[in-house]
């Protein structure tokens, strides 16, 4: 009976809602560390090829697998090429695909989303249906087995991980869409005339925008670690090529001589993947308490 | 000095509050919700807190039984029975909550457990640290309990709470509260949900309880008319601190505080359409944004330096009476006479109807049925209703929740399709069974424009307010369009408000805009939905006067849907009114009102709360 009940309160909304506002007015540190380790990791994927102290590709068999020194920062591998270079110039190769997953994974999966729930009915019944489907296949064995068969290496990984993971993006939207379309403001765009592109794009998208960019960086961030883990089992990115799943790969057969052949490229795995996802998590608070309808 | 401001001065205060204050706590910042409230309670009592929202009304009332939510905290000194028990905790609170002082909830559909029965819930307080009894020994004491609510029917016992009306769910609500026989319940908002026949039955129902238990009743409500009606003394709240208290039958006709007559004279009349309706300027503050001075100054037609220079204190004005008005010695016969000449307003008739303008909207035998879900019936919404709306005539469809008049509107303009009918808006002919395509409804939206109900989600959050009004005009052609700056001053608001984001308004501002952004698509009739039913009474009255205006220079028609009978007697010229569906008696609003013919007609109006009852005294 005594049960406080927050949401039919206004005066308690009022007392508290100023908390998300100030909230954001800081950037907490963890966010301040993760947007660090995002400058680094895209100024390398820039600038790798021209900061990289050796050709990533050169190799020295006279340097096979040494350890850390004043010349090669963190040491070299079996061929005799430079860790700290091939993680460098690798850089760009791990975090183009998952960018380029997130972006097309989210653009399809909010776009379908936006207009199933805003047209409901058999439309909405017709795409959630294909999109079940489509949700009880598992990606990453799905990419394994296409790479492996087609061939088409990290061109193919990369489009594949992008449609096979449409619809648990496209179940996020959805859900966040059907709240905003039930809103009056979305029924007053409506009866202002407006064209349903109109309405999805002005009224509907930017307010599920939240749900958008949070889902975004957890799906960049789940991308590194499977484009990752294609190019662990030789799959993707051509033999040869720096690749911090690939060198994880074939360093792990020293870890004695040299460990920081193989802990350098899963620390840089670790640390963007982490960083991602704070900052994701970060954007999603201040999109979410900046100006919600109550 | 409150141990005066009680009918019965003899006998010590059951519940007695000095210099409560309650603090919300903010990432290390503290915001002040109330400050210095002083209460008095005594046993059998009933007594109200009147507040608009934001003057701290739930929170206080939440403070004395120590249910503040987290980050909130009250100081100062809360007595029951002589004892301070706001440092209670753990068990010694648990045994005042239910035993002696109870708390019953805003929201008659939250307050039960929807997977519980209801006789377990009552059960569940009446057996609380006892044994039970044999069952049926239980069975009959809960039955016993759920009559004295009024519930005579036992299968209630074993329904779930989502099988009950809103009034009934309260009514278990209320039972369950009572079940350990407490001395105080605080009621908050306990009628607001709930239409105007069943908020009348709710109100006399905690009435007679009071009676019968000599239980004391703290009501927390915003509406003086409930208040009057049901409790004996009242405590005048606003922006944290209480600015009058005394009985509810001096009150009524001499407020001897600036912003109770506001309030009094804010209420619209039922009985007849005020001329000029008078509306307290300006917004609600935040408590802290008035902190030094007296906190109803800036809306004050009353203020002096004296009056901003610093806080006056609660002054007993008589042995009964307080105000917080500095002012009160000198205006006392203003407030007075300003209060009384309400009644002597003019009474304007209803506008002679333009006989020969055609009807730009005609609704002909509408039925809306949503179709079966689950195995359920098909639920019949609207059963039969024909309408008309002449150009340049403002019309009202009211009723209670359910009775369809919100459906009709938004059939009106293509938002609902109908199961069979006509409706024809100005050329526009409706199809049954399907939402008009874009063409339509761009054709429709030239003709008719909605204003919704909660003014809190019709604006796009993630718009700025100048965006919205100029994106409803680009259908417009442009020697007919309005800016965004025109439309604002429109409405009274100042052009700075295009750059503004929702968030940042108030709910009368945000209904305001909404109004504009209405009028940007330069319709002819603008249809709103209960505009004023989410708004504080104080910015009620500043709305249907602008809606009049707006209604006169833009030369609109009005299709007006409210459940507020005094609220559609200002605004509309007829009247249309509904029960279940059906339109069961309209005509003239004067005339509809003042002789109704239906049986539900006359129901309706008896059951609003009216400040002229005698007080129950206690």
């Amino acid at each position: 009976m005594s049960a406080i009940q927050l949401s039919a309160d206004d005066e308690v909304a009022v007392a508290v809602a100023p908390a998300a506002r100030r909230r954001s007015a800081r950037w907490p540190a963890s966010v301040i560390v993760a947007l660090f380790v995002l400058l680094i990791v895209v100024g390398s994927a820039v600038l790798g090829a021209t900061l990289a102290p050796f050709e990533p590709g050169d190799t020295d068999l006279a340097k096979s697998v040494t350890m850390p020194g004043s010349e090669n920062l963190l040491g070299t591998d079996e061929l005799g090429r430079d860790i700290f270079s091939r993680l460098l110039v690798g850089t760009r190769s791990a975090i183009t695909g998952p960018l380029i997953i997130a972006a097309g994974t989210l653009t399809i999966a909010t776009a379908l989303a936006l207009f199933s729930a805003y047209r409901r009915g058999w439309v909405d019944q017709l795409l959630g249906r294909v999109i079940d489907t489509i949700y009880s296949l598992p990606a990453l064995l799905v990419a394994i087995v296409v790479v492996g068969v087609v061939g088409g290496g990290y061109g193919t990984a990369v489009v594949v991980l992008t449609l096979l993971n449409v619809p648990q993006n496209y179940r996020i939207v959805r859900a966040a869409a059907i709240e905003q379309r039930g809103m009056p403001y979305v029924e007053a765009a409506r009866s202002l005339g407006h064209s349903t592109t109109r309405i999805l794009v002005k009224h509907l998208l930017p307010n599920v925008m939240p749900f958008v960019v949070a889902a975004f960086f957890l799906r960049f961030t789940f991308a590194i670690v499977e484009l990752s883990s294609l190019s662990f089992i030789g799959l993707g990115v051509p033999p040869g090529a720096s690749d911090w799943g690939r060198m994880l790969s074939e360093n792990r057969h020293f870890l004695e001589s040299n460990p920081w052949a193989a802990i350098g490229p899963g620390l840089a795995l670790v640390f963007t993947a982490a960083s991602a996802n704070v900052l994701g998590l970060e954007l999603y608070e201040r999109f979410a308490s900046r100006g919600r309808a109550r | 000095m409150t141990d005066t401001l009680t009918n019965t001065p003899t006998t010590a205060p059951l519940l007695e509050v000095r210099g409560l204050s309650v603090v919300a706590r903010v990432d290390d910042k503290e915001r002040s919700i109330t400050t210095d409230v002083d209460l008095v309670v005594h046993a059998g009592e009933a007594v109200a807190i009147v507040g608009e929202s934001g003057s701290g009304k739930s929170l206080t009332a939440r403070a004395l039984l120590g249910l503040l939510p987290r980050g909130v905290t009250a100081t100062g000194e809360v007595r029951y029975r002589g004892e301070p028990i706001l440092h209670l905790r753990g068990r010694q609170l648990r045994r005042l909550r239910g035993e002696e002082m109870t708390f019953l909830p805003q929201d008659p559909f939250n307050i039960l457990n929807p997977v519980k029965r209801c006789g377990e819930q009552v059960l569940e307080g009446i057996s609380y640290g006892r044994r039970r009894g044999s069952r049926d020994a239980t069975r009959s004491e809960v039955a016993r309990r759920l009559a004295e609510v009024g519930i005579d029917e036992p299968r209630v016992m074993d329904s779930f709470p989502h099988e009950l009306s809103g009034g009934m769910q309260q009514r278990v609500g209320i039972a369950a509260a009572l079940a350990r026989d407490p001395q105080v319940l605080v009621a908050d908002e306990p009628s607001t949900a709930l239409d105007v026949t069943t908020q009348r039955q709710c109100l006399d129902l905690l009435g007679n309880l009071r009676e019968s238990r000599q239980m004391a009743l703290v009501l927390i409500t915003h509406d003086l008319r409930v208040a009057f009606s049901t409790c004996s003394r009242v405590y005048v709240l606003y922006a944290g601190s209480v600015l009058e208290a005394g009985p509810s039958d001096a009150l009524a006709v001499e407020p001897l505080h600036p912003y109770t007559r506001g309030l009094l004279r804010a209420e619209p009349p039922v009985d007849r359409r005020a001329e000029t309706m008078e509306a307290i300027p300006g917004t609600l503050p935040q408590p802290e944004e008035v902190v030094g001075m007296c906190r109803f100054a800036p809306r004050c037609a009353w203020r002096t330096d004296a009056c901003t220079s610093h806080e006056p204190k609660l002054v007993e004005v008589s042995d009964v009476r307080a105000t917080r008005c500095v002012r009160v010695d000198e205006i006392r016969d203003d407030l007075r006479a300003r209060v009384t000449s309400s009644g002597a307003d003019r009474i304007v008739p209803a506008e002679i109807e333009p006989v020969a303008a055609e009807a730009l909207l005609e609704i002909d035998s509408l039925r809306v049925v949503y179709p079966s879900r689950r195995g359920r019936q098909p639920v019949v919404a609207v059963n039969g209703v024909s309408l008309q709306l002449r150009q340049g005539e403002s019309v009202g469809v009211v009723g209670e929740s359910g009775s369809g008049k919100t459906t009709v509107s938004r059939c009106a303009v293509g938002l609902t399709p109908f199961t069979a009918g006509t409706l024809r808006l100005a050329d526009i002919t409706f199809e049954p069974e399907r939402s008009p395509g874009r063409s339509t409804r761009r054709r429709i939206a030239r003709v008719a424009q909605m204003v919704f109900q909660d003014p809190y989600s019709s604006l796009n959050p993630a718009m700025t307010i100048g965006t919205a009004i100029a994106e409803a005009a680009i259908y417009v052609p442009d020697d007919e369009r309005m800016s965004p700056a025109e439309l604002l001053e429109q409405v009274g608001l100042s052009a700075s408000y295009a750059r503004r984001k929702p968030v940042a308004l108030s709910g009368g501002e945000r209904q305001r805009v909404a109004i504009a952004r209405a009028l940007s698509a330069r319709p002819k009739l603008l249809v709103c939905d209960e505009p004023v039913s989410a708004l504080d009474v104080s910015v009620q009255a500043q709305l249907l006067t602008l809606l009049r205006e707006l209604c006169e220079r833009f030369d609109l028609s009005l299709l007006f849907i409210s459940h507020d009978l005094a609220v559609i007697r200002q605004v509309v010229d007829r009247v249309y009114v509904m029960h279940r569906g059906l339109i069961v008696e309209h005509g003239d609003v004067g005339r509809v009102f003042d002789e109704p013919t239906h049986p539900y007609t006359r129901a309706l109006i008896d059951s609003i709360p009216r400040a002229s009852q005698p007080a129950i005294q206690g």
